[in-house]
């Protein structure tokens, strides 16, 4: 409940703060529209997998340009649980202060053949997110939509609706390979994706990642599968379900209430290094510190980025 | 030669989609059962490992009702539904990509939805009649030539639907009608493209590719491909076949689509119906006929060519009872355990009020 009041106070908090006008950007490392504007088409231009959107039209924020609202990457995979991969402390560099972790620094592109879905283990999930996960899998009156398997009680049962002889079978058809995983003639491997929205958030003045899950058969992933994707050490504290601001749509959010002093130490660094840091780049870093919190989502950013 | 086997497309529906056809049903649709527009988008492949796939978004409702709020008609819910589909389709293929709500570096895949307003209406769709009929309009785009001029007319989608608006279910179902007369045969093996053309050759096409997507955005998914000289391609619309092709019985006739799938061997969907379209036009030349199964992708602020393709296959005439009868059609996606058979989504965590607060909590 907390959780949700904070979420009704920030909105109220978001409504009351002025719109960030003149540029902060070193001195706090927070950002304007503009600004987020000007670092989104440079990630836009580099990164073409990214584009803006304007969402709905009665959800409009009147400090961004209609057609510029947020930015949006679809079906980025994810090939393997967080979890499932071999994890030493040598794979962990401190990105700034000890606010960010960078993790899995050592892990290179993953290969079809390690490839194992391990199954999630919600034990390890803690706190508010285990409190609502628990009323997930308890309630039986509420529908939920994780069953993967499709045996879901509160799914109607469509198999009725199957229709064998639709149409003749058509040997130009590549067959898809089954859902099961383990099928030694796969020639896809099915795998999780996302859907990477990127809005600006008034209240903190920084860029806020959202995420949507699906699973292998393209079905909505259930929070506590979502969990599995994020790293342990933000899933506890630094995850929320909240409702997209453009959209009607509820899906998970990395908070945005350490955004701006982690940007703040990285900007500090790279000015003590002799160098300047345009704010066209914001979006790019921001990306990769936020990778520290789901390192096995495969977003386009420009790798060889440094800072 | 081995039987050529396409990769099918895969449907991929956004949250907000379903939040839209909510309201579009409350609002406008009511208990219409009319057909109406969407639009969706594919984009090249990217990944081996991930199916081609046409995604719909909250954006797939746009061209509609910008269509409706601009007729001076539009007074009554009713004439939100465009009369004419084909006429509005035709005009949706021939705008300029930009235009269009969707991303960037995608085209069009133009869809017809039939929500039901009951489970059973759902189920008892004629779906054979269907999608026979939507073939048969778009065999009428490619014996018209108006697919050649506006090629986004042969990427089309059906989407059958039924909303369970109380308790956040959706079902539906896609078909994406591929028109073919026999299986095709492809006369060499799959190829990389560096195998069969050199990178000053490629490097020269994707330049004449991406001036092509700018001056002529709908014409950036099926094109022509032209020998300028020995290390230098030209993209072409394929309208343009006799500048790209100035003699006629050239044995150098190259093609090329923007190709969702990124399988080595495989080419993508929207290849069937560009071949057919082919074969009732220029299959009287009765040639081999090069593909390239283009595949641009984004990688870490590069452009990436290499996972693209090359087949080869004989473009040949159709036959006089191929021509009377019409093509046939296939194309319902299967669902999750490979039956030919509808999904259903739960969104009541994401999009119920009430749950809404609670997975706050």
């Amino acid at each position: 409940m907390t959780a949700f009041l904070q979420s009704k106070l920030h909105g109220i908090g978001e409504f009351l703060t002025p719109v960030l006008k003149a540029s902060k950007f070193k001195e706090t490392g927070v950002i304007t529209p503009e600004e987020f504007i000007a670092a989104g088409d440079f990630l836009v231009f580099k990164c073409p997998t990214w584009s803006w959107e304007s969402g709905e039209e009665s959800k409009r924020r009147n400090f961004l340009p209609p057609d510029k609202q947020f930015l949006v990457t679809r079906n980025v995979p994810c090939f393997k649980r967080v979890k499932s991969m071999e994890y030493s402390e040598n794979d962990e560099r401190v990105v700034e202060g000890d606010d960010w972790v960078e993790t899995h620094i050592g892990h290179e592109s993953l290969q079809k053949t390690d490839l194992q879905e391990i199954p999630g283990d919600s034990s390890a999930i803690t706190a508010k997110s285990h409190a609502s996960a628990a009323k997930d899998d308890d309630d039986d009156d509420v529908p939920d939509i994780e069953d993967a398997d499709g045996d879901d009680d509160d799914i109607p049962d469509i198999d009725e609706f199957e229709e064998d002889n639709l149409e003749a079978c058509d040997p130009s058809a590549l067959a898809a390979p089954s859902a099961a995983a383990g099928d030694a003639d796969d020639n896809i491997l099915r795998t999780r994706t996302y859907d990477l929205y990127i809005t600006y958030d008034k209240y903190y003045q920084t860029p806020r990642l959202w995420l949507f899950g699906h699973d292998e058969s393209r079905k909505p992933l259930s929070v506590t599968k979502m969990y599995e994707d994020f790293s342990q050490d933000h899933a506890k504290k630094t995850v929320t379900m909240e409702a997209h601001p453009n959209l009607s749509i509820t899906m998970a959010s990395i908070h945005p209430c350490r955004h701006s002093n982690v940007m703040k130490k990285i900007i500090s660094n790279v000015e003590v290094a002799g160098k300047e840091l345009g704010v066209h780049l914001y979006l790019m870093i921001f990306l990769k510190f936020v990778q520290s919190v789901i390192p096995t989502i495969e977003y386009d950013y420009t790798r060889e980025f440094s800072f | 030669m081995a039987p050529l086997q396409f990769a099918p497309f895969s449907s991929a529906v956004d949250a907000s989609f379903w939040h839209m056809l909510s309201r579009q049903k409350l609002d406008v649709y009511k208990l219409s059962d009319e057909p109406h527009p969407v639009l969706g988008y594919y984009t090249m492949g990217e990944h081996p490992d991930m199916p081609a796939r046409v995604c719909v978004n909250q954006a797939a409702f746009a061209p509609e009702s910008a269509a409706a709020s601009s007729s001076p008609s539009s007074s009554s819910a009713k004439a939100a539904a465009p009369t004419d589909l084909e006429a509005f389709f035709a005009q949706l293929a021939s705008a300029q990509v930009a235009s269009l709500p969707i991303p960037t570096q995608s085209f069009p895949a133009l869809g017809t939805l039939f929500n039901a307003n009951t489970a059973d209406a759902f189920k008892e769709f004629d779906k054979k009649a269907m999608l026979e009929d939507m073939a048969k309009k778009m065999w009428g785009c490619i014996t018209s030539g108006a697919a050649i001029k506006h090629p986004a007319l042969l990427n089309r989608f059906l989407l059958l639907c039924f909303a369970d608006l109380k308790k956040y279910h959706f079902y539906y179902w896609f078909a994406f009608p591929a028109l073919y007369v026999g299986e095709l045969e492809s006369v060499a093996e799959p190829a990389p493209l560096f195998d069969t053309f050199s990178a000053s050759q490629m490097a020269s096409f994707q330049a004449s590719h991406a001036e092509l997507s700018r001056t002529h955005p709908d014409q950036a998914a099926f094109f022509l491909v032209s020998k300028v000289s020995d290390d230098k391609l030209q993209a072409h619309a394929l309208a343009d076949w006799a500048a790209a092709f100035p003699a006629e019985a050239t044995d150098d006739i190259t093609i090329g689509f923007a190709d969702p799938c990124a399988l080595a061997k495989n080419p993508g969907w929207p290849l069937r119906n560009l071949l057919l379209l082919l074969s009732h036009w220029k299959g009287y030349l009765n040639r081999n006929v090069r593909i390239i199964c283009y595949r641009e992708v984004s990688r870490g602020g590069e452009l990436d060519l290499s996972q693209s393709i090359v087949l080869t296959v004989r473009l040949t005439p159709l036959s006089a009872p191929d021509l009377a009868e019409g093509p046939k059609v296939v194309g319902w996606e299967k669902n999750a355990k490979q039956k030919l058979g509808p999904r259903i989504v739960d969104l009541s965590s994401s999009m119920d009020p009430t749950r809404l607060a609670e997975t706050a909590v």
